[in-house]
């Protein structure tokens, strides 16, 4: 009897083996880069071909002063070979034309990546009620719904574009919630990044669709310095999502994006993430590093402020999207699922800083692990002098599929007022053989068995997730998962 | 009297002092000690396990080491009234780290008690290979590399194969610093023998009129089958500070329990490692801490799951009163071949003050699959639903509340198997809790 358990999850094991990345094609644009490597010139040269207005480059130049004074962090739990920062292209773009105006200018190679991927960028798109601003490699390509967010006083734009179009919104914001000095590869962003996406939702306005961005990496050696801005002024709400898928390659590319949040008074953002970078291959080749600074702050009273994350990609994931509750009554959620498998490493988690009065705070964290790979969850729950009867929850679950994987929780739970009540779980098992067996029994095989559970497993957070979103990622899963069953 | 010392004078102090001490274990172990000292030195905010933990006192207090002549054996007459003195045990007393010799003969047949230094070399060479130092590591461990390459005396603990010892043994530390602030470096190693049964008891007692620090090391080795019960007991005064660092390696079959009571002292920081090295061990951690004034009580424990079938707990329950800081840190660590290991750890503390603080970190790392762990930790201030039942009962508020503290610490303390011992700390409790 075990033994055949064995020969089947060595059966399960050999399918993974080939169930290789779905999205692994490379295409050839001609592209713009910069020279090789990180100096001030490099800076310069960004700044410049971006046309940038001169506060930007002296920011730049700031962080990337204070770059250099910094170390690579190294209390992560993540295993890496040495990044050569200096060794990688800090600019490319497809080549420079003039800004396309409809979707018949932009390069057919560019669009074929996009229905590869299954993203109609097009008409169709606006059915389906989502304005995507799509960013290949660095560069906005085309903007979708503009004129309809255009009514509403939405600002949905390339920040390349709003750092003309909205100089003095960028200057305000732009480094509030993260500023240059924050950490290493935050500094590193601020020097370097090359674009990315701003919202601007004005007062009391309900943003009416969905807003999503899509983040490709497709030239080789180059870097992905994002940077992306939302503020949602008083008594207004947005929902954004945020996907991403690579192509396929053996060198690893690192991707250090910084997203800011900004929710003025009754404000909410809700702020949802699909990734699914190349993880490498199965011996753990190649692979996105995936190292971002994500946080928002809820700067005015009962605004809210909430993350869901599904993350099944990356050959490293070392992130951590925070919420800083500096109003009174304001509240952030964060939920997230980490699936690794193969070599995969994970090290993520969030941050609830508690400052406001009355604040609460929700983590829901789910990780699982199978093959070879580590699955870390580490967060900080910090309650300050100041937040007078704050209230957060976290749980935080692991299930391990397989013996040779690792999952991990490191909470940090920081509490300096009396009235605040602070509630933390965990928990690391397996799937139980008696529930395997149940499905079996049934007429259900182990490996949807497994898929099953997971999906259940997850689904507090799927939930969370619109629609659109929900479906693709219990797609994800069921992929990440197949033949993982150990 | 005390003068601020910077953190490399401190160090550099202690470390000229090296020469003129006789040490225990060979000259080179504790070369190598001194050299993890001095090459990590003392730990800032920056060190991840001190990352709460501020250590200036030491800056602060300038603290000395001592040699075996200059001990003042005479504040033995002080503890004559403890109540720690009147529960029937078998007493070892420690005065800033130097045994008391006319005390090292045990009274029960099975237990050997001796200072490692007067053992022939036959005997302390093999204790020194088997056992000493042995399941440490002084590498990123920089006080239990301090205690290494400095303590002068070792209290080594043996009980035979399948004794059962009736009377505890209880070992009493003595701190006593006049007219300078002392650093005492005290070294135990206890060996239970396979299906042995003990019970031993520590308690730290600090006199004087300056301020003294404790920087222990303790190692129990429980063989197959053994069972072994450690209370610790820190009920102490302003002066006392404490660094302790104990290490347990059980095998197969065994049972141990661990209950640490700490309702005084000024900084208290506990290190307690315990490596569950065979199948089918229980051992379990508890602790409860009530703190007030300026004090810090520090927990860092670790139980590391190295072959399958065992089941670890572990339950810290903290009461913060004043200024005071609590910090815990527990971590579960499941090797890969330790599967079917059932290990729970739970931190739950109550803040009684806007300036008390509380430092939780409970941690999973597990490599194993088919395992239960699972860790929940809680902070909150007392319920008022508890409360208002109590008052709407008659019971005032202010006694209300002394009930649900008592009932929280009462957890633990019910813990203690030893009746004379458990009795004496729910009174100190009642006591420190209504003052």
């Amino acid at each position: 009897m075990s033994q055949d358990v064995k020969d089947d999850d060595q059966l399960l094991l050999e399918n993974l083996a080939k169930s290789e990345y779905k999205y692994g094609f490379f295409s050839d644009i001609e592209q713009e880069f910069a020279p090789k490597g990180l100096s001030e010139e490099i800076v310069r040269f960004i700044s410049m071909k971006k046309k940038e207005p001169e506060f930007m480059l002296k920011w730049r130049l700031k962080a990337y002063h204070h770059w250099l004074t910094m170390k690579e962090p190294k209390w992560q739990k993540v295993n890496f070979p040495k990044i050569d920062y200096q060794d990688a292209y800090y600019y490319a773009a497809p080549v420079d034309k003039p800004g396309p105006k409809n979707l018949n200018e932009v390069d057919p190679d560019i669009l074929s990546i996009y229905e590869k991927l299954g993203i109609p960028l097009n008409e169709q798109k606006k059915l389906q009620g989502i304005a995507v601003d799509a960013v290949l490699d660095s560069v906005s390509v085309a903007t979708t719904f503009k004129d309809k967010l255009n009514e509403a006083g939405i600002i949905f734009c390339p920040i390349s574009e709003a750092v003309h179009s909205h100089p003095e919104l960028v200057e305000k914001y732009l480094g509030s919630v993260v500023p240059h000095t924050d950490n290493y590869f935050a500094a590193l962003n601020s020097a370097v990044f090359s674009d990315g996406s701003f919202v601007y939702i004005p007062k009391g306005v309900r943003c009416p669709m969905e807003l999503s961005t899509y983040f490709r990496i497709n030239a080789s050696n180059t870097g992905q310095f994002e940077r992306t801005l939302i503020i949602a002024e008083e008594g207004s709400y947005v929902s954004y999502l945020e996907g991403c898928t690579a192509p396929m390659r053996d060198e690893n590319q690192l991707h250090a994006a910084v997203v800011e949040l900004i929710a003025h008074k009754n404000a909410e953002i809700k702020y949802s993430t699909v990734q699914n970078w190349y993880p490498g291959d199965k011996e753990g080749k190649g692979g996105i590093y995936n190292f971002v600074t994500k946080r928002g702050i809820c700067e005015g009273a009962n605004s809210k402020i909430s993350w869901t994350q599904v993350e099944t990609g990356s050959s490293i994931t070392w992130k951590y999207p925070s919420c800083i509750l500096k109003g009174d009554n304001s509240i952030g959620e964060f939920y997230s699922v980490a699936m690794t498998n193969n070599y995969q490493q994970a090290d993520t988690g969030t941050k609830m800083i508690h400052i406001g009065k009355n604040t609460k705070s929700r983590i829901v964290s789910k990780g699982i692990s199978a093959g070879f790979s580590e699955n870390s969850y580490r967060g900080l729950v910090k309650i300050t002098k100041n937040a007078s009867k704050a209230r957060n929850f976290s749980q935080c679950d692991s299930l391990l599929l397989g013996d040779k994987c690792g999952a991990h929780t490191f909470p940090y739970l920081e509490i300096q007022n009396q009235s605040a009540t602070v509630e933390h779980e965990a928990t690391t098992s397996k799937i139980s053989e008696d529930i395997i067996f149940y499905l079996n029994q049934r007429g259900i095989s182990t490996e949807d068995a497994v898929a099953l559970i997971v999906n259940g497993y997850a689904k507090e957070v799927l939930n969370q997730l619109p629609m659109e979103f929900a479906v693709e990622a219990q797609k994800l899963l069921a992929i990440s998962l197949e033949g993982s069953v150990g | 009297m005390s003068t601020n010392i910077s953190t490399s004078e401190f160090k550099n102090k202690l470390i000229n002092q090296f020469d003129s001490l006789n040490g225990l274990s060979a000259e080179s172990n504790r070369r190598d000690a001194l050299a993890q000292f001095d090459s990590y030195g003392i730990p800032t905010l920056k060190h991840e396990h001190w990352k709460y933990t501020g250590l200036t006192f030491l800056n602060k207090h300038n603290f000395d080491i001592i040699k075996k002549s200059e001990v003042d054996y005479s504040v033995l007459e002080q503890f004559a009234n403890h109540p720690l003195n009147f529960i029937e045990t078998e007493k070892i007393f420690i005065v800033n780290g130097f045994s008391v010799s006319s005390n090292l003969k045990s009274m029960q047949s099975g237990v050997t008690i001796s200072r490692l230094s007067d053992l022939d070399e036959a005997q302390k060479s093999q204790l020194v290979s088997d056992f000493y130092s042995q399941s440490i590591k002084l590498e990123n461990n920089p006080f239990v590399a301090l205690n290494t390459a400095f303590a002068q005396d070792c209290i080594v603990i043996k009980i035979a194969q399948n004794t059962i010892v009736e009377t505890p043994l209880q070992i009493v530390y003595m701190n006593f610093a006049s007219p300078n602030a002392i650093i005492n470096n005290p070294r135990l190693l206890v060996i239970a023998e396979e299906g042995s049964q003990a019970t031993v008891i520590e308690s730290v007692h600090t006199y004087g009129t300056n301020p003294s620090l404790k920087n222990s090391v303790s190692e129990y080795y429980i063989g197959n089958k053994a069972s072994l019960e450690h209370y610790r007991i820190q009920d102490d005064s302003e002066l006392s500070h404490t660094i302790d660092f104990t290490q347990v390696n059980q095998e197969s079959d065994s049972h141990y329990h661990n209950v640490n009571v700490s309702l005084g002292g000024q900084f208290n920081r506990n290190n307690i490692h315990t490596l569950l090295n065979g199948e089918n061990i229980e051992s379990n951690l508890s602790g409860v801490f009530i703190t007030s004034g300026n004090e810090l009580f520090d927990i860092h424990s670790l139980a590391d799951h190295a072959f399958p079938n065992c089941v670890s707990n572990e339950n810290y329950k903290g009461i913060l009163l004043g200024n005071s800081t609590g910090i815990f840190n527990g971590k579960i660590l499941v090797r890969k071949d330790a599967q079917k290991t059932n290990a729970y750890q739970s931190n739950k503390n109550v803040l009684l003050s806007d300036t008390a603080s509380i430092y939780t970190k409970p941690e999973l790392e597990i490599y194993a699959d088919d395992v239960k762990c699972s860790h929940g930790a809680t902070s909150g201030a007392l319920d008022e639903i508890s409360i208002f039942y109590l008052v709407s009962r008659g019971i005032g508020r202010k006694k209300a509340e002394a009930m649900i503290l008592n009932a929280i610490a009462d957890d633990i303390i019910d813990l203690i198997k030893h009746e004379p011992l458990r009795l004496h700390l729910i009174e100190r409790v009642e006591n420190k809790l209504n003052q």
